[in-house]
């Protein structure tokens, strides 16, 4: 236990001396996710954890490849803005770990666009930290990101090249406790990226700490594989809190979530089509309701993905 | 019989010379090269026109000429600027009736000028004799000045009224006029009328500017009253559709003013004033919700920052109007309320006011009731 608070508490150290100037604004994508608030940081177990927590994916047990459409702020005239997700894990083995290979956009047409493509690992270390699996399970991730962002400069701007990259990585760690609890650790875009166009714009540094409940059904209200998490955002001077919760009924198959944040609101849902070899497809969709932004019916999310 | 032929002949013949004798004196009212028998007279009417705005910058005359036995005319103004070396021009009308209404324009001059003088010259011709017969207005050999000015005083005791009456030096339509009622001011005071050159109001087309002022100290309109104004608004467009705008002072913001009148033919809108101020016409326009949005959705920091160019611009936007900015979660991040005149800018910084984040941003304008939204790019 003590090796385990030792690591996090340096890698947050390490990450915390990174405190540069932003560009990229965090999004967080994955409809999963979302529908629990985007409260993920201690959960991350599935396709969707390059994007919240790259440990995470050490704790797959299957392969999965997920993939996400949306449309932010429908309603809101005159604003076209979607966001796609690709996502893809391998469990290669207990002693191997996981890797994962995912791509994210964000686009506005005719007017800017991000892409991350980005390539990460994660393992148990239990045998290399000498853990008792009966009562923790730590996992500890990598993940190598290439951020670009593409403007469609007009004539006023236009001796500038529409394109500009740079890499840069996250890590990660994540704790599941055999009582339910999981605490999770992520700092994203460790190096500093540079993707300023006229000048210096080191994507931010963000820092996020991330705990969980478990609880195969919730005591006394008896909700069913019940999951509650909250997520602390630490990101230069603005720092936010993310919640959510998840509750599987129908034989695991039927998911309900609901969380969200001081800007918005979200609830969700997703159904598993389960096949005889524990093949699973999944079809989530996740609501956001802005709490700011008016006129809008929400930011809606769509994913498929197969587990095998 | 032949005595009764004899002495007709005689009577016809001295009736001829006597005749001859009263013409021939009238020759020197209308210049020396010039014989008119009184059948032969002619005369050149017209108002003169004693300024030309400094603003419209085109003298336009009008006049008539009433010509009995010619069997054509032609007219035309000759002027020049300050004194006689500053060359005179001239502006041939063409043919023209007797007495039918003509106008004679001269082009857009410039404003180092400060007098414009002018002659108007008709040119007269008789059935089967080529020579060329002459009348002039004021006459052959004198030129009436107009002075090239910007403003007009008047004094205006309050218990009486008055008018003020700016002219513009286009005969053709009506000039700017202030009809002060009795008793519609506090104080007696000399009222000015100033015509200003038109801004460029974000291209919104302002197509004349003029300031009411009350030179004396104190003095104001009483509240209850009004002065009945006609505004000219030049001769620049031909637009029918216009708004007239008041502001207190150029750093005012425009408010309008209700239009009591419109008259196309003489180029005049018509309104109640209420305040001193600067008055203005612009071309009417019905904004559609694009015409709020920035045209230019793209902004570089560091362009910004250096003045190469403004932020995003949110055009026609007034006190009360709203324009929010939102990143990518829905978070606010500005919120603007006020604006320049020309509407509101987001220069790219946030509410505390550092530099937002290379993003894609949405932002919301709340205007006359409605939302409207959109996005726009800021980029390092």
């Amino acid at each position: 236990m003590k090796k385990v608070l030792v690591v996090l508490l340096l890698t947050i150290l390490v990450s915390a001396s990174q405190n540069v100037k932003a560009a990229f604004v965090d999004t967080y994508w994955g409809v999963r996710a979302l529908g629990m608030g985007g409260a993920f940081t201690a959960v991350a177990n599935d396709a969707n954890g390059p994007l919240y927590n790259i440990a995470g994916i050490g704790f797959a047990s299957h392969q999965e490849v997920t993939l996400m459409g949306s449309r932010l702020f429908v309603g809101a005239d005159e604003v076209e803005i979607g966001a796609n997700y690709l996502g893809y894990i391998y469990p290669i083995g207990l002693e191997y770990g996981s890797i994962s290979f995912a791509w994210s956009s964000t686009s506005s047409p005719g007017v800017r666009r991000e892409d991350t493509f980005s390539v990460g690992y994660a393992r148990i270390m239990n045998d290399i930290l000498v853990l008792d699996s009966n009562i923790i399970e730590l996992s500890v991730g990598l993940n190598l990101k290439y951020l670009m962002q593409e403007t469609k400069f007009d004539e006023e701007n236009d001796d500038l090249r529409n394109y500009k990259g740079a890499m840069t990585g996250d890590i990660g760690v994540l704790a599941n406790f055999a009582n339910g609890i999981g605490i999770g650790y992520s700092s994203k875009y460790v190096v500093p990226a540079d993707i300023g166009y006229m000048e210096k714009d080191e994507v931010k540094n963000v820092n996020v700490i991330g705990l969980s409940y478990y609880n195969d059904e919730l005591p006394y209200i008896k909700i069913p594989c019940f999951t509650i998490a909250m997520d602390v955002i630490f990101r230069d001077n603005e720092n936010m809190i993310r919640a959510g919760l998840e509750s599987y009924v129908l034989d695991k198959r039927l998911a309900i979530r609901m969380g969200g944040r001081e800007e918005a609101f979200n609830i969700g849902f997703g159904y598993a089509f389960v096949f005889a070899n524990e093949a699973q497809l999944v079809i989530d969709y996740a609501l956001e309701l802005p709490m700011q932004v008016e006129e809008s019916y929400g930011s809606h999310f769509v994913s498929l993905s197969f587990k095998f | 019989m032949n005595k009764i032929k004899l002495v007709s002949s005689l009577l016809i013949a001295i009736f001829m010379f006597i005749t001859s004798l009263i013409y021939a004196d009238s020759v020197s009212e209308f210049g020396a090269e010039v014989i008119f028998p009184s059948f032969w007279e002619a005369t050149i009417n017209h108002t003169p026109v004693n300024s030309v705005s400094s603003v419209n910058r085109i003298l336009n005359v009008k006049s008539s000429v009433e010509f009995g036995g010619y069997i054509r005319a032609t007219a035309q103004l000759l002027y020049y600027f300050d004194n006689e070396e500053t060359f005179i021009d001239t502006i041939d009308k063409g043919s023209i009736s007797h007495k039918a209404t003509f106008y004679i324009a001269t082009p857009k001059f410039q404003s180092s000028y400060e007098t414009i003088n002018y002659q108007i010259k008709a040119t007269l011709k008789k059935k089967d004799d080529d020579k060329d017969y002459y009348v002039y207005w004021p006459s052959s050999d004198t030129f009436h000045t107009a002075l090239i000015t910007k403003s007009t005083t008047n004094f205006v005791v309050a218990s009486i009224g008055g008018n003020v009456e700016f002219e513009s030096g286009n005969q053709e339509y009506k000039n700017t006029k202030l009809v002060v009622p009795a008793n519609a001011l506090n104080n007696d005071t000399d009222i000015t009328i100033t015509h200003l050159e038109a801004e460029n109001f974000d291209g919104r087309g302002m197509v004349t500017l003029y300031k009411i002022n009350a030179e004396s100290s104190g003095a104001e309109i009483v509240s209850g009253s009004s002065l009945a104004a006609n505004f000219y608004y030049g001769t620049e467009t031909n637009d029918t559709k216009f708004d007239l705008m008041y502001r207190e002072t150029p750093a005012s913001e425009w408010e309008k003013v209700t239009v009591t009148g419109f008259d196309a033919a003489n180029k005049i809108i018509s309104a109640n004033v209420t305040k001193f101020g600067e008055y203005a016409v612009f071309i009417s326009k019905n904004l559609s919700s694009n015409d709020y949005r920035p045209t230019k959705r793209i902004k570089i920091k560091s362009r910004i920052a250096n003045g190469t160019y403004e932020g995003f611009r949110f055009k026609y936007l007034k006190e009360g109007d709203v324009v929010k900015i939102y990143n990518l979660n829905g978070k606010k991040i500005r919120e603007i309320t006020a604006g320049d005149g020309n509407g509101f800018v987001w220069d790219g910084r946030k509410d505390n006011g550092d530099w937002a984040e290379s993003g894609t941003y949405v932002y919301q304008i709340k205007v006359k009731g409605k939302i409207l939204s959109g996005t726009i790019a800021f980029v390092w």
